[in-house]
């Protein structure tokens, strides 16, 4: 097999990059406006309407929401993958997200649920990629490219921006409860 | 994503130059990144002219590498060379491009494919050994992006070195300038 590969060099590296195993729980396709994200539904607690948005005690987050009597930080990311401060007009769902024993937020314009078998996935080309994007693979959905994520890589984005130090409080409610 | 093939190159003959000359000649395709500039790429590593009529953009990335589309069932990463060496975007009429369809080696040894996006039509010309110049006589920005240089018609081109393009994050490349 080895010597087929290596003589067919040409042909096996301009095979279609095959789409990589994926886990048979739905896809949220998270509308961000100017990009998309994919993240599983496993990873979404709940969704909150962003008219229910409180003002934000810190400079990271773009407000707050109240859920089972937690404060929840809502983020909100541009293109560059920065938090914004302010909320764009358009978001208007907010996407209740837990990592491991924390929660928090990310607000988007809108929501839809995908199986991932009906998704083509892409490696992100190491000339595109970047330590900060939150995904290694990514589907083209609506002629838009949507960075296959999670709760676990978002939390990695928002610990590189400095953001997870602003939520003590969500941290520490929730480590105790999970103590008990 | 890619509208009908305009210009298969790899195999085709019949755009060549004329090589009139008795000196061994070699070919570069002269590929305008901007309306006034244009850089050169070893004639077989343009693969394809194609004109692309939906590019999408990923997040996190600098306005010259965040684009790329769909060709032949596979993505392909396109790179705006003017937009890196002076941070602009390089400016559209409409949502189509041209793109020159580049095949490098990277440094595993694998064939990769890439893209330059392209402000006009690519001219293929015939190069003499004499033609060649030091890098050192590009500007300076295109030097750590070039492997050769040389001068047609008093304008001197930089002939692109792709691995270094596309073999890198974009943090490394523009760790170069």
């Amino acid at each position: 097999m080895k010597q087929d590969n290596e003589n067919n060099y040409g042909a096996q590296t301009l095979q279609v990059v095959a789409p990589a195993s994926h886990s048979a729980e739905p896809l949220a396709l998270i509308n961000c406006g100017e990009f998309s994200l994919l993240i599983s539904s496993k990873d979404i607690v709940t969704l909150i309407s962003a008219q229910k948005l409180l003002a934000s005690k810190t400079a990271h987050a773009c407000g707050e929401v109240e859920f089972e009597q937690k404060v929840i930080p809502v983020f909100v990311f541009n293109k560059a993958l920065q938090l914004q401060p302010r909320l764009p007009s358009a978001h208007m769902t907010v996407v209740v997200l837990q990592h491991e024993s924390r929660l928090f937020a990310i607000c988007c314009s809108g929501l839809e649920k995908l199986n991932a078998a009906d998704l083509h996935f892409h490696k992100v080309p190491l000339s595109m990629s970047n330590r900060k994007q939150p995904f290694a693979e990514f589907a083209i959905v609506n002629n838009i490219a949507a960075g296959l994520s999670s709760a676990a890589e978002l939390w990695r984005l928002l610990s590189l921006r400095k953001a997870v130090q602003t939520m003590p409080l969500v941290q520490m409610q929730v480590l105790i409860q999970g103590a008990g | 994503m890619t509208s009908s093939i305009q210009h298969e190159v790899s195999i085709d003959n019949a755009s060549a130059p004329e090589n009139t000359s008795a000196a061994p000649e070699l070919s570069a395709w002269l590929l305008p990144i901007s309306p006034t500039h244009s850089v050169a790429v070893g004639r077989y590593e343009v693969k394809y002219i194609e004109s692309v009529n939906a590019v999408v953009s990923l997040p996190g990335l600098p306005a010259f590498c965040e684009q790329g589309f769909m060709w032949r069932n596979r993505f392909i990463p396109a790179l705006d060379v003017w937009s890196l060496l002076t941070r602009r975007r390089m400016p559209s009429r409409n949502s189509e491009h041209l793109a020159a369809i580049i095949m490098y080696e990277n440094v595993q040894g694998d064939l990769a494919v890439g893209a330059i996006l392209l402000a006009g039509v690519p001219k293929l010309v015939g190069v003499a050994v004499a033609q060649s110049v030091a890098i050192t006589e590009l500007h300076q920005e295109w030097q750590l992006l070039a492997h050769a240089a040389f001068k047609d018609e008093n304008t001197t081109y930089p002939v692109l070195d792709l691995r270094c393009l596309f073999d890198k994050t974009p943090t490394d490349l523009l760790s170069l300038h």
